[in-house]
């Protein structure tokens, strides 16, 4: 480990005073892992036409805690919130219904210790970011732990407000589960506090809905333009259960987006939804992985870019079908508007099929505004430039229409407007 | 005051579609273009709209002593001119509502905002004489609409932007009677003595509905016979076979 390592508050690995010792055992075991794996490299397949040198972030210090005034509005009645700066967890507003878990990490492992214990965290960063995910666990600290309780069902959404401040490097980390039956959203953010600070965020985010569960998950990455994200994801939806996740990436030099979505038990289906609009140079790389683990689940993933100026993004996708896992309905699709002759888009769909009865489709586009529906709204007196924007407005927007929930929707669209 | 089109030419990939194209259809009448496949009737409403695939190649169009071929797409429709699709576009994840109010917006000085409230209750007026349902201001434009639900937004479209002049390019193709009806209804709410309609049809069925003052009839890329009502009907029954015998003096 370089030297630059001894400015954190503690060192990754090393236990945190009063931490339970499971909890102190998993840090360790994640600076373990980590200096047993190796950095992803361009030949490594998960990282084709990717960047790995920027995924060497351990040696960046990790961000100094600054006093900053963060202004936000207070939440509306009703509404679970949790607040960090730089991961650490500032505030909880909202009152956590009966049957319902909403606690930061800190807490959690002494409050709920015997429902977190072996779950935190499940994920090993599976596609290409191994040695991230150990060094997430290493320096494992705060999060936010949801559990929904078996039959609780939430109107409202919960709200996760990510602020970043100073430069450097800071983790998040999310743990959701929906218990049996249970049914709600999530909304998660991620902002910077000012334009200036080159902030390097590492997250992980574990999404779990366990049998008939119905659980939505939205997160909007709004960085400012010098900050880069590597965020790994693990999504999982048991028997009949049904597990959206989408992600709305706008801002962030370089974000490097890994999702792990499996299907397993009987009926379970997931949605996997993703608008990217990346301007400039930013380059957005996203890796997903669609795991039919069992006969009889359906998974639709769709993700569109619309990419102007020099922007870059690479979409891998690979749908597996595990052997025994019959009449498996999955479906990939990528999308890319190409606002800019210089912009670039990679696509690498791809489909491993081991079970019979399987029906599943993968593809991938990029086109420009057709000339035709531009011609139609000029035709009604929208300027040129704007009936373009409108259109690539309108196709990502599209996107947000399949999860299915009204509130979660509007939010989306509503940060989606501020990129047009 | 009226449309103008004085001796248009126009091509498509060097082949000329319009040879030369006179039509005047002054405000407050309504116009039909009739003529057989091929005889360059949605030529005439693109090139006057502004399509770029087009290249006007002589002639001129004025809408109000307006030079309509001087202008971008855009400005032709702030000018005043409506062209109604005869194959309206999809616009997926924009809402009817949000398309027509960046239309209706654009028309506005910069700074200026439309009013919300005035806006919807215009736009609900309009629908029910449509008697189009209340879900498709939320509705992607004319995404998964039928042929009829398209032409009957055409029409929205047309009573919100309240141009004054209007061309309707083959409206009724697509829509069984009771659409017809609608639309033709529609339509038949915004004659004025200030505003023109060029309706292009195929059939002479849409002109029951919407009863033209002038019938034109074009072949070949122009205008080569003038009459009233009773030209289309006389087309109706004998087609347009009288095209392909030679004409005598």
């Amino acid at each position: 480990m370089s030297e630059v390592l001894e400015d954190f508050t503690v060192a990754p690995g090393a236990p945190l005073e009063d931490a339970p010792e499971w909890f102190n055992a998993l840090r360790a075991q994640g600076l373990e892992a980590y200096n047993a794996a190796e950095w992803p490299t361009r030949k490594d397949e998960n990282w084709r036409f990717g960047k790995p040198k920027r995924a060497q972030i351990a040696e960046l210090a990790s961000v100094v805690e600054e006093d900053t005034m963060i202004d936000i509005e207070p939440a509306p009645e009703g509404v679970i919130r949790f607040t960090f700066v730089n991961g650490f967890c500032m505030s909880i507003e909202g009152d956590a219904p009966e049957g319902v878990v909403a606690l930061p990490l800190n807490r959690a492992i002494h409050e709920v210790a015997d429902q977190i214990e072996g779950a935190v965290p499940a994920l090993q960063g599976k596609l290409g970011s191994a040695k991230l995910a150990a060094f997430h666990r290493a320096n494992l600290e705060d999060g936010a732990v949801i559990y929904i309780g078996d039959g609780v069902k939430l109107e409202q959404p919960i709200e996760i407000v990510n602020i970043f401040t100073g430069e450097g490097r800071s983790q998040t980390y999310l743990h959701l589960v929906a218990g049996e039956g249970a049914s709600a959203s999530v909304v998660e953010s991620y902002v910077s506090a000012n334009d200036e600070d080159a902030s390097t965020v590492l997250s992980v985010v574990d999404v779990q809905a366990k049998k008939g569960a119905n659980l939505t998950y939205l997160c909007t990455q709004e960085l400012n333009e010098k900050s880069q994200l590597i965020r790994l994801g693990d999504s999982h939806a048991g028997e009949q259960a049904d597990a959206t996740t989408a992600v709305l990436h706008l801002g962030g030099s370089w974000v490097r987006d890994e999702l792990y979505s499996t299907v397993e038990g009987k009926e379970a289906q997931c949605k996997i939804l993703s608008v990217a609009v990346p301007k400039g140079e930013q380059e957005f790389d996203q890796r997903t992985f669609q795991h039919h683990a069992s006969p009889h689940c359906f998974s639709d993933l769709l993700y569109k870019n619309a990419l102007y100026g020099k922007a870059k993004t690479v979409f891998s996708g690979l749908i597996f079908v595990d052997e025994g896992a019959h009449y498996t309905d999955a479906y990939q699709t990528c999308r890319n508007l190409m606002m800019s002759d210089s912009s670039e888009a990679n696509s690498m769909p791809g489909l491993e099929i081991n079970a019979d009865q399987v029906k599943c489709s993968h593809g991938s586009t990029s086109a420009q505004v057709s000339e035709e529906e531009i011609f139609y709204l000029q035709a009604r007196g929208i300027q040129a430039d704007a009936a373009r924007q409108m259109i690539a407005e309108g196709f990502c927007a599209d996107v947000f229409q399949k999860l299915q929930n009204e509130k979660l929707e509007e939010i989306a669209i509503q940060t989606l407007a501020s990129s047009f | 005051m009226s449309l103008i089109v004085n001796n248009l030419q126009a091509n498509i990939d060097d082949s000329p579609i319009l040879k030369g194209l006179n039509l005047e259809v002054p405000k407050g009448e309504v116009h039909a273009i009739m003529g057989p496949n091929g005889s360059g009737k949605s030529t005439l409403s693109k090139v006057i709209a502004g399509h770029e695939d087009y290249e006007v190649t002589g002639g001129s169009v004025t809408l109000d002593g307006q030079d309509l071929l001087d202008m971008e797409i855009d400005e032709r429709s702030r000018a005043g001119l409506f062209l109604a699709f005869q194959y309206p576009m999809e616009v997926p994840g924009v809402s009817n509502a949000n398309f027509i109010r960046a239309a209706l917006q654009a028309r506005l000085p910069k700074g200026e905002e439309l009013d919300a409230v005035a806006y919807y209750k215009s736009l609900y007026e309009k629908m029910d004489i449509l008697e189009m349902d209340r879900k498709f201001t939320a509705r992607a434009v004319n995404e998964g609409f039928s042929g009829g639900e398209k032409k009957r937004n055409e029409i929205l479209q047309m009573m919100m932007l309240d141009p004054t002049f209007c061309i309707l390019d083959e409206t009724d193709s697509g829509l069984d009677i009771d659409a017809l009806k609608i639309v033709s209804q529609g339509v038949n709410a915004m004659r004025s003595p200030e505003r023109g309609f060029l309706v292009i049809t195929h059939y002479q069925r849409l002109l029951d509905y919407i009863k033209p003052d002038v019938v034109h009839v074009l072949s070949d890329g122009q205008i080569v016979r003038t009459g009233g009502p009773e030209l289309a009907h006389e087309l109706e029954e004998s087609g347009y076979d009288f095209l392909k015998e030679p004409v005598t003096a």
